[in-house]
């Protein structure tokens, strides 16, 4: 029975996975000697084995020499590290992540808008020891010096629409 | 212990510990081997540095959470070919770099290295044309000695896919370097 096995197993042919594994030596021994058996008497799968054989070996022409280490300092692994630990922060507190976005983007609205302010308007001029304009004194205030560029005057103010 | 004597699971288990040092090891002891697949699977070197350096880093990461349940070494391949796809898919549209540092960074060939020299970039271009999941399992195959259950379980693919992709690779290739076969007898 055992004769009778091996013979239907040597009259297959040899699949091209097992030839492959044949080549490479990575097949188990028995598989390997019923291999053997059955390419004694079958020129077809000798010369599938032959091609398989050369491509390997021709394959092992490409060696590839790494030309150097790969830097793993210690200090990019404890970068890495603090890395870590501060984006683990983060993530213990996600509220503060809005918070600060939030308050960044408060503060350049309101830098970008003084800025903005200085820069569009002009200071009006006006002579020194010229009264300032009369609804002022109605509504009770004083020009100070830092505000009489905000102030309209009342004469230019009335040119500026009856010219317009 | 010895850390040239540790195996790769002891050392992992000890850079969980925070032993940076088990590193160094770990790196020392594989780096050529993950710089090659690297670079076969890349084709680019400077790729393939930064693919080395990513997978070292990722087992500092991992190794507080490592559990052996596989072979190191395909746990190791599986991350280089992970961040290998990724870096091939940023450029998906070019074809395959074959850059040859590995000609710069040899001495000169001389005269009876000529014809080897040429075979390997033969070699390296019959390659770099098989389909990428043909490459890829041919890759690990021929040159990274990995068995079938080993390839499936770095590239996730069935054993019956990865079977089937190691024939039409070796296939193809028969045919590709059939003129030099011919000629080279």
């Amino acid at each position: 029975m055992a004769r009778l096995t091996h013979e239907v197993v040597s009259m297959e042919h040899a699949k091209d996975i097992e030839l492959i594994e044949l080549v490479a030596k990575r097949l188990d021994a028995e598989r390997e000697q019923a291999l053997w058996a059955h390419l004694q008497d079958c020129p077809a799968c000798q010369a599938r084995l032959k091609g398989i054989a050369r491509t390997w070996d021709l394959l092992g022409a490409w060696q590839v020499r790494p030309g150097g280490d790969v830097r793993i300092s210690k200090a990019e692994v404890s970068s890495q590290r603090h890395e870590e630990d501060r984006a683990a922060v983060i993530l213990r507190f996600p509220g503060v992540k809005t918070a600060l976005r939030t308050a960044a983007a408060i503060a350049v609205t309101v830098l970008v808008g003084y800025a903005g302010g200085r820069w569009s308007v002009r200071p009006t001029p006006t002579a020194p020891g010229t009264p300032g304009p009369s609804y002022l004194s109605v509504l009770n205030l004083e020009l100070g010096a830092s505000f009489s560029p905000l102030v309209l005057q009342d004469g230019s103010s009335a040119g500026q629409e009856g010219g317009s | 212990m010895d850390d040239g004597l540790a195996s790769d699971t002891e050392l992992m288990t000890r850079l969980g510990r925070g032993d940076l040092a088990a590193l160094g090891t770990l790196a020392e002891r594989h780096q050529g081997r993950v710089l090659s697949l690297a670079y076969r699977l890349l084709g680019d070197w400077h790729r393939a540095e930064d693919v080395a350096q990513e997978t070292f880093l990722r087992l500092r990461q991992a190794a507080g959470q490592y559990e052996p349940q596989a072979k190191f070494t395909t746990w190791l391949y599986r991350i280089v070919h992970n961040l290998s796809m990724d870096q091939r898919r940023k450029v998906r549209n070019g074809p395959l770099s074959l850059d040859h540092d590995l000609v710069e960074r040899e001495d000169a060939p001389a005269d009876g290295a000529v014809e080897r020299h040429e075979l390997a970039e033969l070699v390296q271009k019959a390659v770099g044309e098989l389909s990428e999941r043909q490459r890829r399992v041919l890759i690990l195959h021929r040159y990274e000695e990995l068995s079938h259950e080993e390839i499936c379980g770095v590239t996730g693919w069935s054993r019956s896919a990865v079977e089937s992709l190691l024939v039409r690779a070796y296939e193809n290739l028969r045919k590709k370097l059939m003129s030099y076969q011919d000629f080279s007898g």
